[in-house]
């Protein structure tokens, strides 16, 4: 018994307590506090909106992007091109879309401004401008790559794997910043599904573009794979009623209606690709070799790989509003095999894949998506300059390696050979997913895939809805984007 | 070095002047119209605190001057938030400073002889149960909770009262006795409130009342078991309420995911939140920001209105600002000469320590929300007056331990001088405090 002693002890329980009261505040405001601020229902940023000037948005090449006229109206890049292809990075100005406008209103609408600007507002008493910011994008860039989605509905992620820059982001169909008061007074109508920003926020089913995902997973569960052959001798054919693996041996072809009992899963075109490594099967894109694999490897552990690179989380980015796929096969083989080739329930958003081949092209580790540059005033001189951040390590020991020796085939000798550039060597994985059981629906067109260079270390992906296949849609498309990087 | 603390007092009763001219002065000069009623306001308030300064150091030589400037910075602070929200409020809170300050001198001067308030221990529980008991059948509801009080036109809330008392209460059961079975009535005093602050569905109080009572029971007994088994208690029932009662359940809901519910429930915490992170780290600026959207935005939601104001930065000094109030409070009782000044003292801290635990947890979405006040900040006479009675509690204990102090070194220094004798006879007190 001794009450002083208690009392001591108590003392510490309150300084830990209120410890805690500031680290939550700091942990918070720092994890969602952006978030949180951005809100559409932040009344305070509508406000604001009314008595401050909101600052102007360039690009990294000084290109004008978004500022307020002399009559405090909120106007856009004059040039159509540009303006449309930016629609979904830039954002609204009634926040119907988390764009850039909407996501840094703290700088645009001087909420956080330097200190001595701040200082002499609050002597002042007048409200000003806002600042100014430059963004890490490149909106010429941009307008080339919205121009080659055409009139497909799709989107184009590019950044630079080292420091986390995104350089293009662009969506299609978009909307017309512009016009926002013609949508709203009902003069003009929005093409459906344009105000998603389908870089980082289109969840899509992969395809073949998840074979990193599983080659990841057989290089972390499966002993020495990188060194093992494989067959593939025709598609796998599994029971329909009980979604297991058949008894090998079964003559296919002897059943009279074999489409009522079993289920296959087979290769593009039914090709048989026969006695191949990893690797092959990889550039090859085989799907025997991989459903094959993710049966071996198992429904956790494909799961628990998938969720280290970022499946079925929560991305919170300070600069940009993106969401992540989800892993959840199901509980049949059928469903595993064919989780494990991208197909089953699997989403996946290009920014995830983005930052997947980005890990890849740069020894496993992921940088931060970044998109303000600086904040400045009028003469671009920086109050605030944006430093690169890891984000994680998504690959380990030999992992990165590996993957980038079969990327680089994949374009040399293998599915994506269409995005190779001429004095450059590209890297990528293809993917061409379906949608629907029965063919009548184009599959969605993937590419992701980076440039190996130290000068040029970009990281892109191309998805185009219901575009055909990877190889053969998408990655022209990626292939033309890259050269125009190397040649600015 | 006694003069160097006394001119260090003076040093920080300079800043906290500082902060309320300059405050002031913005007020004063907002909107480009130059209102001479928030200089005026300013210069009272400081007058007022000058005085109170210096009444406290008359009534008590040893009195805690840190703690005291800690009360003052909160209290400006306060009035500050309040004169620029509705210079009415802010007429009203600080005439209830004033009241406080007075309720905290006679404290200070009746804690002098703690005997005074041992003997009312019983008619303060009687009275206590009583208006609360009184409150189910004729009190008033605001904010979801029935515990406001009218009489002749003035709106009380007695649960505030019922706090202080309540240490009082538990100091003197528990100075006596450690035993649990002689701490029967206490212990039927503490769960009879408890039970009728839940029924008037002031959950913020009866989690306050409760966690008090632990604190201090644990103190003086040393008793893990039944301090656990009494947790464990809590536990329970609050799980039990939460299947009971709708509006518990709603609040845990609300606390998890206040978006979901963003156009309804959920819009006080959200509009908290964003306040909080419109404000950044440096704060908009007083004046510049817009508090008013936050419901309860001067009571209970007054730390994100500093936050969205004053910034991040600010409201961390806040919470540092109260943290120094209960250390403060605590080396009072460690310092206290007898066991029932030990325990008031360390009670007084733990229910100031709680409250603003509570509450600023609540605003930051550490803790589900409970609707309590922001000691010396919020809006609201009961609290300010209740909060400035406990601080006359620890001023009047770290008075007279101090004077106690003086005269024991006194007579050091006397036996000194006659016989080169230097035993300390402050060792002989020593059982008083076990």
């Amino acid at each position: 018994m001794n009450t002083r002693r208690n009392i001591k002890a108590m003392l510490l329980v309150f300084i830990a307590l209120f410890l805690l009261l500031a680290v939550y505040l700091v942990y918070m405001m720092g994890a969602y506090g952006a978030y949180w601020f951005s809100s559409p229902y932040n009344t305070r940023v509508r406000d604001r909106q009314n008595r401050v000037s909101a600052g102007d948005i360039y690009d990294r090449n000084h290109v004008l992007l978004a500022y307020t006229d002399d009559d405090g109206k909120r106007s856009y890049a004059s040039d159509d091109d540009i303006r449309l292809a930016t629609a979904h990075l830039i954002g609204d100005n009634l926040g119907q879309t988390l764009g850039a406008q909407a996501l840094f209103s703290k700088y645009l609408l001087g909420f956080e401004q330097d200190l001595s600007v701040h200082l002499s507002r609050l002597f002042n008493g007048t409200e000003q401008k806002g600042a100014d910011i430059t963004l890490t994008a490149d909106a010429s860039l941009c307008a080339y790559a919205h121009s080659l989605l055409g009139d497909k509905r799709g989107a184009v992620f590019l950044m630079n794997y080292k420091t986390g820059e995104v350089i293009i982001n662009t969506s299609s169909p978009e909307f017309d910043p512009s016009q926002m008061e013609e949508y709203s007074s009902g003069n003009l109508t929005f093409a459906e599904g344009s105000m998603v920003n389908r870089a980082t926020m289109g969840r899509y089913t992969p395809g073949s573009v998840f074979k990193i995902i599983t080659t990841v997973a057989a290089l972390r569960y499966i002993p020495n794979v990188e060194n093992r052959t494989f067959l593939c001798e025709g598609p796998l054919v599994f029971e329909k009623e009980s979604g297991s693996l058949a008894d090998t041996g079964i003559d296919y072809d002897q059943h009279e209606s074999p489409e009522i009992e079993y289920a296959l899963l087979s290769d593009h075109n039914n090709e048989i690709h026969g006695t191949m490594t990893l690797e092959d099967a990889f550039i090859h894109s085989c799907n025997v070799v991989f459903a094959g694999l993710a049966l071996e490897i198992g429904a956790d552990n494909m799961k628990k790989t998938a969720e280290l690179l970022g499946f079925n989380g929560e991305y919170l980015f300070e600069e940009l509003v993106a969401y992540c796929g989800t892993y959840e096969p199901g509980e049949t083989e059928f469903n595993i095999a064919w989780s494990g080739v991208g197909q089953d329930t699997d989403i996946v958003t290009p920014i995830q894949m983005t930052l997947i081949t980005a890990a890849v092209a740069n020894d496993g580790i992921a940088m931060k998506p970044k998109l303000l540059k600086t904040v400045h005033g009028t003469d671009f001189l920086p109050y605030k300059s944006m430093e690169s951040e890891t984000y994680q390590t998504l690959l380990k020991g030999n992992e990165a390696e590996f993957l980038q020796q079969c990327m680089l085939g994949v374009v040399k000798d293998g599915t994506g050979k269409k995005a190779s550039v001429v004095g450059c060597s590209v890297a990528g994985k293809t993917g061409t997913a379906e949608i629907s059981s029965s063919g009548e629906i184009l599959p969605h067109a993937w590419f992701t895939g980076y440039i190996d260079s130290d000068a040029y270390p970009y990281a892109i992906t191309v998805i185009v809805e219901r575009g055909g296949g990877g190889g053969t849609v998408a990655a022209p498309i990626a292939g033309d984007i890259l050269a125009a990087c190397c040649r600015e | 070095m006694f003069k160097l603390r006394h001119a260090k007092a003076a040093g920080s009763l300079g800043i906290v002047f500082l902060f309320v001219f300059l405050a002031f002065s913005l007020l004063a000069f907002a909107d480009g119209v130059f209102r001479p009623d928030a200089i005026l306001f300013g210069c009272i308030l400081i007058l007022l605190l000058l005085l109170v300064y210096c009444l406290l150091l008359m009534a008590a030589h040893h009195a805690d001057k840190l703690l005291m400037l800690g009360v003052f910075f909160l209290s400006a602070l306060g009035m500050v938030l309040q004169y620029r929200l509705s210079p009415e409020t802010a007429l009203r809170q600080l005439m209830m400073f004033a009241v406080g300050s007075v309720v905290m001198l006679l404290m200070l001067l009746l804690m002098r002889s703690p005997r005074f308030f041992r003997m009312m221990t019983i008619p303060m529980a009687l009275i206590g149960i009583g208006i609360l008991v009184a409150l189910l059948f004729i009190g008033k509801e605001s904010g979801g909770a029935r515990n406001w009080i009218s009489i002749g036109g003035i709106l009380f809330q007695p649960s505030e009262f019922v706090k202080v008392a309540l240490v009082f209460i538990l100091a003197d059961a528990m100075s006596d006795h450690t035993h649990i079975r002689d701490l029967i009535p206490m212990f039927l005093f503490v769960g009879a409130v408890t039970v009728l602050l839940v029924l008037q569905r002031d959950l913020g109080a009866a989690m306050l009342m409760i966690g008090t009572f632990l604190l201090v029971f644990f103190a003086a007994t040393s008793n893990v078991c039944a301090t656990g088994f009494t947790v464990l208690f809590g536990i329970l029932g609050a799980s039990v309420s939460y299947r009971l009662f709708d509006h518990v359940r709603a609040r845990v809901a609300i606390w998890q995911d206040p978006w979901a519910t963003y156009s309804t429930s959920g819009y006080q915490i959200a509009q908290g939140l964003m306040a909080i992170a419109s404000g950044g780290l440096w704060g908009l600026g007083l004046g510049q920001g817009s508090p008013k959207s936050i419901p309860a935005y001067h009571t209970d939601y007054v730390f994100a209105v500093i936050c969205e104001e004053f910034g991040i930065l600010f409201g961390i000094a806040v919470i540092a600002l109260y943290l120094l109030l209960v250390v403060r409070g605590i080396l009072i009782a460690l310092n206290a000469k007898d066991r029932f000044s030990m325990l008031s003292a360390f009670g007084a801290s733990a229910l100031l320590g709680i409250q603003t635990f509570v509450i600023i947890g609540g605003v930051i979405k550490l803790i589900p929300l409970t609707g309590i006040t922001m000691p010396f900040v919020s809006y609201g006479g009961s609290s300010m007056i209740a909060c400035m009675a406990l601080i006359g509690v620890l001023q009047g204990i770290a008075g007279k331990s101090g004077a106690e102090l003086d005269a024991a070194l006194l007579e050091i220094a006397m036996e000194d001088i006659s016989e080169e004798d230097s035993s300390l006879p402050v060792k002989e007190n020593e059982e008083n405090y076990r």
